[in-house]
């Protein structure tokens, strides 16, 4: 078996900031972290939290994350190793009905990458303040299961229709400065919330709403709807024209970047100890919205026909005149083709997108003086057009004060085939975190879960300050 | 104390990353894509084409083929037979008085390779203008295979005669005499006919000075196929298989080149497909033959999967049609065609 285990802690940090680069990793929180009492990342998961310490990120590592999440699709869904070779499921060698069996009807992978460039909370008074600039960024791609059958299927003599809907691709990124505060307002209640000030740095959302194809022996036909929009500072699309003289969007030009766009989000959240040894806790992130400047969106529309329905075969020495050659009408064959994703482009206007928000909801049972906690919490982010779920149960222990560790399992993403672990040291002059809701266990060159269809890594380092007051 | 607890997470770390493993089975960066293919069977419409008449029949090669009235095809010759006063041959009862030779070599034309032009209805009209006397006469007309022979008499109450296998087609004015065996003079399709035509001895010597000048024939073959007839025509297909297309195509799997072809022309078909590299070689890949009876007909050549990786040479094609006649024989028409709606199918995905 070819396979090569990875031999150090030095190599997982590495694949940390490899899964990183290729922004295919793990979420903007983690989940395992949640109920971490020390970890200042927790603070992101939910503004009521308050870590036992304030603290002062290291630039740009104070909280390092990203993650790679799918609704079931996984690599070895898509890849399959032939000969010692890895061949994709459009191999030939590849069964078509146990390849389509392993999907869903609609297939959505997700990406999520973030970091806190500064950050930094302190207590004060009874409140505990956070201020943070962080980069954000997210894309999510969509392809209906029926888009697989056409690939993989084709077509009979009889006839065969396919309805392809809503083939999506979405991306957006965004620098956000945030300040927030937390306070308890009885003994049993806290209360946090946290405003931030969005600047847009890109954003695009690609989607083929319809695609119909119907195809028999005597004609093949397919059409296509769709829009598109992208807003970025600098992004000048590049026209084309085809061969009807219609311009499309053929390209982009990528120039003198800035900020493309401005927003607003708040994160809200609330703890409640509903006994000496329960507390419960909700938070709603990322409430918000960003407006993209009108001067940097770029809109189109696709409404593409194709129809074939055979060459004129040049029979004879007695060609018609202005006759085209096969090749000449075959090559105008695959310019109508193309045309069914040729985006014509539309005139511009304002454009606002909502941030993918986050629903969490937990509840924790401490023992043995508090070194110990079970945790169940309940996370919904809430990606376009799906939803991601997942409920995760952790045992927190909490040997001694300056370490910390939560091992945890989420219950609709692992599949009885990884686990979530997370460290926290708080040694007296540095915090250092790391952690991931979905372990490693088999995972390709690049660190993607082969069988999993989640991932995630979180790490981050920052200096503490003092305790509360 | 906190040392401790700093080995124990590293050997913590250590248990979780021995439970990982990068299985390089699945390297996103060496994805082997070269056999990609699309769908695992596709049906789609490949083509319609269409051969005129005058492909199927080189008339531009025969001049002697025209259109008549009704726009049919026919072979006419014309010319005449000139009276000698004094036969240059003779026998007992007859001498040769007049003799033509009709040129058919264009005719040899009509088809690419050879042909039986077995016709239902060539015939001969003989135009005498004799206005007295009367003149028995034979006629010998020397074809291949077969060299036919008429009797008939001139005379002023019938100075035309009309020479032929059938005598609906004769025009008013004419008499005549029939000959079953003329389809048979030009069959082989003789470069030459030569006509002969023999005047009674003592009827030539009787007849008044001036009375029988030159006689005007005019030979006509109409494009009448005979149950015999048999030709074979071959059309192209230039530059047929684009690169791109072959690649996408013939890499793999199987493919079937199928259809329907709607025949006008008055004949049965036999089709044989016979694909050709650029330089114009076969590929050596044998189909079989696909009959077309009737009007229409369907027809299919499979490309084996042992076949494929031939046809990644194709190029070109052609279509050898087997002409034969029917039981019901019609006059070829110009405007007629033979049209192909063909269809591919294609077994083991298109190759991108």
């Amino acid at each position: 078996m070819n396979t090569t285990y990875i031999k150090s802690a030095k190599s997982l940090l590495a694949l940390a900031l490899l899964t990183f680069i290729g922004a295919s990793a793990s979420a903007q929180q983690l989940r395992t972290a949640y109920f971490m009492q020390n970890s200042p990342a927790r603070t992101a998961l939910n503004p009521a939290f308050r870590p036992e310490r304030g603290y002062v990120s290291i630039p740009v590592l104070g909280a390092v994350n990203a993650s790679y999440t799918t609704n079931g699709i996984a690599v070895d869904n898509i890849l399959f190793p032939k000969d010692g070779k890895t061949v994709t499921f459009m191999d030939n060698s590849v069964n078509t009905e146990s390849f389509l069996n392993n999907l869903n009807d609609n297939n959505q992978i997700n990406a999520d990458f973030g970091t806190q460039i500064l950050s930094g909370g302190w207590y004060a008074g009874k409140g505990f303040w956070t201020v943070d600039v962080s980069l954000k960024g997210l894309a999510n791609v969509r392809v209906p299961k029926t888009m697989f059958e056409f690939m993989k299927r084709g077509n009979s003599a009889e006839g065969t229709t396919y309805d392809i809907n809503d083939i999506s691709a979405y991306a957006e990124s965004y620098l956000e400065t945030g300040v927030g505060y937390s306070r308890p307002i009885t003994e049993k209640l806290t209360v946090g919330g946290k405003v931030k000030v969005l600047l847009g740095v890109g954003s695009m959302d690609a989607n083929i709403t319809h695609m119909r194809a119907v195809m028999n022996d005597t004609k093949w036909s397919v059409t296509s709807t769709g829009t598109m929009s992208a807003s970025m500072k600098g992004l000048v699309p590049e026209m084309g024209v085809d061969e009807q003289g219609r311009e499309y969007i053929s390209n982009f030009d990528f120039d003198s970047p800035g900020v493309s766009g401005f927003g607003m989000g708040v994160d809200l959240g609330a703890t409640y100890q509903l006994t000496e040894n329960i507390t419960l806790s909700a938070a709603v992130l990322d409430l918000g919205f960003v407006s993209w400047n009108k001067s940097g969106n770029t809109f189109g529309e696709v409404n593409g026909t194709f129809d074939f329905d055979g060459f004129d075969l040049a029979i004879g020495d007695h060609v018609a005149e202005g006759s085209q050659s096969m090749s000449d009408q075959f090559n105008s064959m695959k310019d109508d083709f193309e045309n069914l994703f040729h985006f014509t482009q539309k005139a511009s206007e304002g454009r606002t997108t909502r941030l993918r928000s986050t629903i969490n909801i937990g509840g924790e049972y401490r023992m043995l003086e508090n070194k110990l906690g079970f945790g169940l919490l309940s996370s919904t982010r809430l990606y376009s057009p799906k939803a991601y779920t997942e409920l995760t149960v952790s045992a927190n222990y909490r040997l001694i004060r300056w370490f910390e560790a939560t091992l945890s399992y989420s219950f609709i993403h692992s599949k009885f085939k990884t686990y979530g672990l997370a460290l926290n040291f708080t040694p007296s002059w540095i915090n250092f975190f790391i952690g991931s809701d979905y372990m490693f266990t088999k995972v390709t060159p690049q660190f993607l879960p082969v069988s999993g269809n989640a991932t995630n890594l979180y790490m981050g380092i920052s200096v503490p300050l003092r305790g509360k007051m | 104390m906190k040392g401790k607890i700093l080995f124990q997470s590293l050997v913590l770390c250590l248990c979780c990353a021995a439970t990982s493993c990068v299985d390089s089975k699945y390297d996103l960066s060496d994805v082997d894509t070269d056999d990609l293919v699309v769908g695992d069977e596709w049906v789609a419409p490949l083509g319609t084409g269409t051969i005129a008449v005058d492909d199927v029949i080189k008339v531009y090669k025969v001049p002697s083929v025209q259109i008549d009235a009704n726009g049919y095809y026919v072979a006419r010759y014309q010319g005449t037979l000139q009276v000698r006063k004094n036969g240059f041959r003779a026998d007992n009862d007859y001498e040769v008085v007049a003799s033509s030779t009709i040129s058919l070599k264009d005719l040899q034309g009509l088809f690419d390779e050879d042909f039986k032009l077995s016709l239902v209805d060539p015939h001969l009209m003989l135009e005498s203008g004799l206005n007295s006397g009367t003149l028995d006469c034979r006629l010998d007309i020397i074809g291949q295979p077969a060299s036919p022979v008429s009797f008939f008499t001139f005379s002023p109450s019938t100075p035309d005669i009309w020479i032929g296998p059938d005598a609906s087609s004769v025009m008013t004015g004419f008499t005549f005499c029939r000959n079953k065996e003329l389809p048979d003079a030009i069959k082989d399709v003789p470069e030459n006919l030569v006509l002969n035509l023999w005047g009674n001895r003592s009827q030539v010597a009787q007849l008044p000075a001036g009375a029988l000048s030159d006689i005007r024939y005019t030979f006509e073959a109409p494009l009448t196929p005979a149950a015999d007839f048999e030709a074979v025509t071959v059309e192209h297909v230039k530059e047929a298989f684009d690169d791109s297309f072959v690649d996408y195509l013939f890499s793999g799997g199987t493919a079937t080149i199928y259809g329907t072809v709607t025949n006008e022309m008055p004949f049965d078909l036999t089709i044989e497909m016979l694909i050709l590299d650029e330089f114009g070689e076969q590929l050596n890949i044998s189909f079989p033959l696909q009959d077309v009876k009737g009007a229409s007909g369907d027809i299919s050549f499979e490309i084996t999967a042992a076949d494929m990786p031939k046809m990644m040479n194709a190029r070109n094609i052609d279509f050898k049609l087997h002409l034969k006649g029917r039981e019901t024989a019609e006059t070829l028409k110009d405007g007629e065609t033979i049209s192909m709606k063909l269809k591919l199918k294609k077994t083991g995905g298109i190759s991108i």
